[in-house]
């Protein structure tokens, strides 16, 4: 993870395990941790949620969890939040060790720092929108005019204004959760936690609202940890993706890291169902080069293979990346890149 | 695989050697119930009861109260000064005002169609003569529904947030709910002494278990994400509980206030037997005891008692249906607050001016009404001169063909001046081989509950509840119990039996079994064919359904009336005043267990080809099974319910016990008698549970 090594991360998971069944949590408890506890566990009947799960996310970073349900993706995203206490390890905010903070203590953490969004929206059904976003505020015990002021902002973020006087029941399910994302944001948290949040919803809505997410996020710089099942959902918002299977982090990189080299044929199976001419930039292929290709075209590295090959004619045979300040960083072949393409794709690299 | 080999020779010998034991048991059991004379070991009892237990709770009671006597009595006064206070405002408030009251809420609440019904109600309750005496029985519930409310509502809440506490509470609220409602009332007496007191208390303890069972479920049924939306928000636990728990459970715990106001009133109509304060349960109680003499009195008194309870289930019911909090506009405008108490100030001084006026049309009508009574009271006498044969016809063959040989069998029950012929010992021997080929060929096709329940039905017939040899019994008990709710269960059942044996209780419980399994045979007779015409037709449906309610709303003593007016005091009024009440349950669920029968096996049976009575028999029923035994449990347990109260017009046992523990203030009498009762109807209750748990769940919420 070199990005992540650049900068303190925001967020630290350290061995984290969590077991449910008493007798597996104080065995838990008990041993260290690592493989230690694999043993402690062989042979009762345990339930692992996530065993020995490491991860880093920087600040600002947007990173997703992705795997099938009863992966223990959730149990990772609950245990950071601590709305479930980890059974081993270590969870740290900056150079906090929320594992073994007291609830009193967390209590005040979630009410400044954190803000999360739940699968089925969570909206309180006796509560109007309003009253729903205003809610982490009113329990902090702000002043009930700033309250609504605050709401009122965060309404207008979403883009709901006009409906805040309506009741869960009275709004559909984009709407519904666009309360739900208002009221995570309410408190200006550092952390932003995101629990499948858009799998309940239509598939046109869902993809308004994951481009409402990057824009918003673009704006905001929060700390993302968003979790979901669905595989290009992950590709398109992340900047960083983990592969969960059985409570396990199976690999963890970007999107085109796990393209081009899928740690095993679970995630080759996930990485098959994706555009690799989307997914891939032409940063991920290019050979680096300081020097400019001379009458060549230039074209930025965060830019599609897709793109590439639509916007270049056949007569182009060489392109020079350039990054975001405009300088040249390498270039590409572009028949060359094609057969990448090729050779990327699981079931034609034997 | 030699070891495997072993486990499994073994295992297999082992259910050979169950199986062996099994059927030696049931041939044992046959022998001693087909001929007790020739096997005296088999039948005798070894296991003495004796009164040392009752004694030792006497004794308890004794020293309990000389120790504590200044703080009951302070109790005991604090609460009589409530009752009577409560007494002295509601005597004060004219008539008139409670009337135009009551009205205008019930017509807030819901509108004219409530405010007609409840207006009326109240009307007729000043009218009639028992203005006074209703105000009695209110004052009373109104002393116990708060404290109800503050226990139920305590222990509800600490039973959801402590999973330790509600492992305690759960059995007391079963047994608060099992113990028949008199076997507390003799130690409320001994404690409290004589007058409202005991009744209220007794009250609260009776209207809190429903109270808590909602505060639970209503609590528990919060979505586990608005907890994580709560704690994700940084609430306190105490702000959690205020603005997320208690709002999203409010519409189950108004369902319990409701429940538990209805039991409240019923339960102080039922302490009316202790007597001290003038109530309404006393008159009804009274003018019931003197048979159709006084049935008019009775009838008109417990019109009484009905309407008050139908007038208090509407109005809590349209209070917590109201949908007033997801802030829906209901077309209807609003009064200002101001206004509205203006208005009843102002119809309160009127009513007070008017009050002499009141009065006077009040004690006239009363008058008309007591002459009503009487011409009742003739008219019921007259109806019994004339159609005397048939009413005695019907008792006499219910005693004859059902009760008779229930009870004591029909070696006994079949007698030349019963049945006409002499049971020949021949016909003996043709009956039993007749019972015991129909289960042998049952058991070889596989049908085992079917043979089981024809082998006990045809032995229980033979030899009658009453000369069932003591351990067949014990050992079906614990058979089916191990069967059906597992084998730790078992173990307490046998334990609540031999307690019941130890005390001196075992003919009573056999007694008291016998009545009310002849009571649900009646109501399975007639509840399950009403219940299949309900769902069948809505007409039916509809008639059913508002009579269904206020038969479940209305106090116990009610069902007494009607049959002591017909049919005097004797074992087949007490079958009959069961009956009417334990049946509305079956009849409630084998109309929603066909109801909700799946659409899509309705269609599929019918694309079968079957027949409308095929369907029924073969899919319907089947499916809808796990429900309609559902509502055989809680037959059986109002049942026992209804039992205790039925010891008023005849019925004998357990129940006579408890009863004759409270006249005598002998608690432990009363005590030992009522645990005996809780316990069969635990016993029933999980057996029954188990059974339909095992065919299959349903959701039911009622």
């Amino acid at each position: 993870m070199p990005e992540a090594s650049r900068t303190e991360p925001k967020i630290r998971c350290h061995g984290l395990w969590k077991v449910f069944g008493d007798a597996a949590e104080t065995a838990c408890a008990r041993r260290g941790g690592g493989t230690a506890i694999e043993e402690a566990l062989a042979g009762t009947d345990a339930i692992i949620g996530a065993s020995d799960v490491n991860l880093e996310i920087a600040p600002g970073e947007l990173f997703v969890i992705m795997g099938l349900s009863g992966s223990g993706k959730s149990t990772v995203l609950r245990c950071i939040a601590q709305l479930q206490r980890p059974s081993a390890g270590e969870v740290w905010l900056d150079d906090a060790n929320l594992a073994s903070m007291p609830e009193a203590q967390l209590m005040d953490i979630r009410r400044h720092r954190m803000g999360m969004v739940f699968q089925n929206f969570g909206l309180v059904p006796h509560f109007t929108a309003l009253q729903n976003i205003a809610f982490p505020l009113k329990v902090r015990g702000e002043p009930a005019e700033q309250c609504a002021a605050k709401a009122n902002e965060m309404l207008d973020l979403v883009g709901l204004n006009g409906r805040g006087d309506a009741y869960p029941s009275e709004l559909s399910g984009g709407q519904q959760q666009r309360v739900g994302i208002a009221r995570s944001l309410a408190v200006d948290p550092e952390v932003w936690l995101l629990d499948e949040p858009f799998s309940a919803l239509d598939p046109l809505i869902r993809k308004q609202l994951q481009d409402e997410l990057l824009e918003l996020q673009a704006r905001l710089q929060k700390t993302i940890l968003f979790v979901t099942h669905d595989f290009s959902e992950a590709v398109r918002l992340a900047d960083r993706i983990a592969i969960m299977r059985d409570g396990r982090i199976i690999q963890q990189g970007r999107a085109a890291e796990l393209l081009m080299n899928p740690a095993d044929d679970y995630v080759s199976r996930f990485v098959g169902d994706v555009s690799r001419l989307q997914v891939l930039k032409l940063g991920d292929i290019m050979q680096p080069s300081g020097r400019a290709v001379s009458g060549a075209p230039k074209m930025p590295a965060s830019l599609s293979i897709e793109d590439m090959l639509l916007t270049t004619g056949g007569d182009v045979s060489t392109i020079n990346v350039i990054d975001s300040n405009g300088r040249v960083t390498g270039r590409i072949d572009r028949a060359q890149a094609i057969e990448t393409v090729r050779n990327a794709t699981p079931g034609q690299t034997g | 695989m030699s070891g495997a080999t072993t486990s499994l020779d073994t295992s297999l010998s082992l259910d050979t050697a169950r199986r062996a034991a099994l059927a030696l048991l049931v041939l044992l059991g046959i022998a001693a119930i087909i001929m007790p004379e020739r096997l005296p070991a088999l039948v005798a009892s070894p296991l003495a009861g004796s009164d040392a237990i009752a004694a030792a709770i006497n004794g308890g009671i004794d020293w309990f109260v000389a120790v504590f006597k200044p703080a009951l009595r302070a109790v005991a006064a604090g609460l009589d000064q409530a009752v009577r206070g409560l007494q002295k405002i509601l005597h004060a408030t004219p008539w008139l005002f409670i009337v135009i009251a009551v009205t205008w809420l019930a017509w807030r609440l819901k509108g004219i169609g409530l405010a007609a019904l409840c207006g009326t109600a109240v009307l007729y309750m000043a009218l009639s003569g028992y203005w006074l005496k209703s105000m009695n029985t209110l004052s009373m519930v109104g002393v116990a529904v708060p404290l109800a409310l503050a226990v139920g509502f305590g222990l509800g809440v600490l039973g959801a947030k402590s999973r330790r506490a509600n492992a305690v509470i759960q059995p007391t609220l079963d047994l608060m709910q099992t113990i028949p409602t008199f076997a507390y009332l003799a130690p409320l007496v001994v404690l409290f002494g004589f007058g409202p007191v005991p009744g209220v208390l007794a009250s609260m303890i009776y209207a809190a278990p429903p109270m808590t069972r909602n505060v639970l479920l209503g609590l528990q049924s919060v979505p586990q994400e608005l907890r994580e939306v709560s704690s994700m928000s940084g609430t306190t636990p105490w702000q959690r509980f205020c603005h997320i728990e208690l709002p999203c459970a409010k519409q189950q715990i108004l369902v319990g206030i409701n429940q538990l106001v209805l039991a409240s009133l019923s339960m102080v109509i039922i302490a009316a037997v202790i007597g001290g304060f003038d109530d309404i349960g006393r008159e009804v109680l009274v003018a019931t005891n003197k048979g159709s003499a006084r049935f008019g009195q009775a009838l008109a008194a417990g019109i009484v008692i009905v309407l008050l309870a139908v007038v208090i289930d509407r109005l809590t019911r349209a209070a917590a249906t109201r949908r007033e909090a997801v802030g829906r506009k209901t077309g209807r405008r609003a009064i200002p607050v101001l206004w509205q108490l203006a208005g009843l100030a102002i119809v309160l001084a009127a009513s007070i001016a008017l009050k002499t006026y009141a009065d006077i049309i009040a004690v006239a009508s009363a008058i008309f009404f007591r002459l009503g009574e009487v011409a009742v009271n003739g008219w019921l006498q007259d109806f019994i001169a004339t159609h005397g044969i048939t009413l005695d016809a019907i008792k006499k063959t219910a005693l004859m063909y059902l009760l008779l040989p229930l009870r004591i069998g029909l070696t006994k029950a079949v007698l030349p001046i019963t049945w006409g012929f002499t049971f020949t010992p021949a016909m003996q021997t043709v009956y039993l081989l007749t019972v015991l080929a129909g289960t042998a060929w049952l058991a070889w096709r596989g049908r085992t509950t079917a043979a089981s329940l024809l082998l006990s039905v045809g032995l229980i017939s033979y030899c009658g509840f009453s000369y069932m040899p003591w351990w067949v019994m014990f050992a079906g008990v614990c058979w089916l119990a191990w069967r059906h709710a597992g084998w730790r269960f078992a173990l307490v059942a046998c334990a609540m039996m031999l307690a019941i044996t130890l005390t001196g209780h075992w003919q009573g419980a056999l007694y008291s079994v016998y009545l009310c399994s002849a009571a649900i045979l009646v109501c399975l007779l007639i509840g399950c064919p009403l219940g299949i015409l309900a769902a069948k037709s809505d007409i039916v449906s509809g008639i059913l359904r508002p009579m269904n309610d206020t038969l479940q709303s209305i106090p116990l003593y009610i069902f007494l009336i009607p049959a002591v007016a017909l049919f005097q005091v004797n074992e087949f009024s007490a079958l009959v005043a069961i009956v009417l009440y334990a049946i509305v349950p079956l009849i409630r669920y084998t109309e929603h267990g066909l109801r909700h029968v799946p659409p899509t096996l309705v269609e599929a049976a019918r694309a079968n080809g079957c027949s409308p009575l095929q369907r029924l028999l073969m899919i319907e029923l089947p499916v809808a099974r796990p429900a309609i035994l559902l509502g055989l449990n809680q037959t059986v347990l109002f049942a026992l319910a209804m039992l205790i109260i039925a010891v008023l017009v005849g019925a004998r046992g357990l129940a006579e016990q408890v009863n004759i523990g409270l006249r005598d203030a002998d608690t432990g009498l009363g005590m030992t008698a009522g645990l005996s009762m809780a316990f069969i109807a635990i016993i029933a209750d999980r057996v029954l549970r188990g059974y339909a748990n095992s065919l299959g769940t349903t959701e039911i919420k009622d």
